[in-house]
């Protein structure tokens, strides 16, 4: 498993280098919603800032949603999607591997969200391994997800409509709970003891054990 | 235990596979014994390119028998895939990487010895600058020049080419001949679906035609 999931994150992590998609297309995209919402709320600058954490995790899921379907749409083209199930590689370590890869360039490019909504909203993250903490299994929870629903939609001639529809109700607990924690952490209320992160680390765990049972029949549909 | 069971490969009998619903392969016995190339023609959606996913556990049985080195494709599909190589009609390779990244990705993922790899590539006409060269920007006959090295550096026991000559130059067609004699001799079995009958007429130990789904030896 742990092989395969080796040479598919840095396959994918090879061709990300190369094509810069994530960068030069769903970074940007990024940057467009952070300014929306600033020009959105610009006359409320209070509520802008005590909104910043459910907009981080929206902002979040969005842009998860564009990189997982780039990391699927890597393995429709060719067919190479049929050249991991010929292999013969273990699915699991195909879900970690892709999962993997999708967490790398989602870590990166959360850290210039961070940075973005200190500058325009005037965030004051003073809890940084707090937040940070809690953005990662977060996004791990939000990609648990989506690796499985990627593979099943990405054969569909309406992936890019189905996904969201499939995703973002699954990933509602992880929306209400990551703005909890980042609330309270931002606060200074609660730190890693916080039952949302708790609840965050929970739907992460339980998706990832899903995700890595079920692949293989994802993968055969 | 023996991989091969005997000297049958492949043994299909009233094979039925359905294809959202639409029966592709309708009641089609086929076998392929070792050491053999066997040429299967038929016009388009004949079924020649189901019946060789079917023998490479690509896609499920739907009726009838279907077993490949002794494994039965209706319950254990997915344990037939390491000992058979598939070139389809897509190249199954990353646009977005070099020729040389595919190459070394899929001799990982097969646990392939990248010389091997590398030679086989080679005798494909495929060596050099264009090792370096992304695959996106090769063109088709190049790209397939790259599959068929890929599949055939596997060494398997069976071999299924679907329309290998397509895009192929008269280069390309001749070196794919060549390998795949080699392989015969070699005691491997080849089976190609092909409409470049004439050409493949000569190699061919055995020929099939398939038409709606069905399978007539001639």
């Amino acid at each position: 498993m742990f092989k395969a999931a080796k040479v598919i994150a840095l396959k994918d992590l090879r061709i990300e280098l190369r094509s810069r998609v994530v960068f030069n297309q769903i970074l940007p995209f990024v940057a467009v919603i952070l300014i929306l919402f600033a020009f959105a709320f610009d006359k409320y600058p209070t509520f802008l800032e005590r909104v910043t954490p459910g907009l981080y995790w929206i902002t979040t899921l969005f842009a998860s949603m564009l990189a997982l379907q780039r990391s699927f749409s890597l393995e429709a083209e060719n067919g190479a999607k049929d050249a991991l199930i010929l292999y013969g590689l273990d699915p699991a370590g195909i879900y970690i591997g892709k999962l993997l890869a999708v967490l790398v360039e989602m870590a990166i490019l959360e850290m210039f969200l961070a940075l973005g909504i200190v500058f325009l909203y005037s965030a004051h993250l003073q809890e940084l391994p707090d937040l940070a903490f809690s953005a990662l299994v977060g996004t791990l929870g939000i990609l648990a997800v989506g690796v499985t629903f990627s593979a099943m939609t990405s054969a569909s001639k309406a992936k890019e409509t189905v996904l969201p529809l499939l995703l973002l109700p699954v990933v509602a607990p992880v929306l209400l709970s990551g703005t909890k924690a980042w609330e309270n952490e931002i606060a200074g209320k609660a730190g890693l003891g916080d039952p949302w992160v708790g609840l965050l680390i929970l739907f992460a765990v339980a998706f990832l054990a899903l995700g890595t049972l079920t692949f293989g029949s994802v993968l055969e549909e | 235990m023996s991989l091969i069971q005997g000297r049958q490969v492949v043994k299909i009998e009233e094979a039925t596979v359905l294809l959202g619903g639409f029966p592709a392969l309708a009641r089609c016995s086929f076998d392929v014994y070792e050491g053999e190339i066997v040429l299967i023609a038929g016009s388009n959606g004949s079924g020649k390119t189901t019946l060789l996913k079917l023998c490479a556990g690509m896609c499920g049985l739907y009726e009838g028998k279907a077993k490949v080195f002794g494994i039965d494709m209706k319950d254990s599909r997915s344990q037939v895939r390491r000992f058979v190589g598939y070139v389809g009609h897509s190249t199954l390779l990353y646009s977005e990487l070099t020729v040389m990244e595919n190459l070394v990705f899929i001799a990982t993922c097969l646990d392939v010895p990248r010389p091997r790899m590398l030679q086989y590539a080679k005798e494909f006409g495929i060596y050099g600058s264009l090792l370096n060269q992304l695959v996106g920007t090769l063109s088709a006959g190049q790209r397939k020049r790259v599959s068929l090295a890929s599949a055939f550096s596997r060494e398997c026991e069976l071999l299924l080419l679907d329309e290998p000559h397509a895009s192929l130059d008269q280069e390309g067609k001749e070196m794919l001949e060549k390998v795949s004699v080699r392989f015969k001799e070699l005691g491997k079995s080849v089976v190609v679906a092909s409409h470049e009958f004439e050409r493949m007429l000569a190699l061919a130990n055995r020929r099939y035609h398939m038409s709606s789904g069905q399978m007539f030896c001639e």
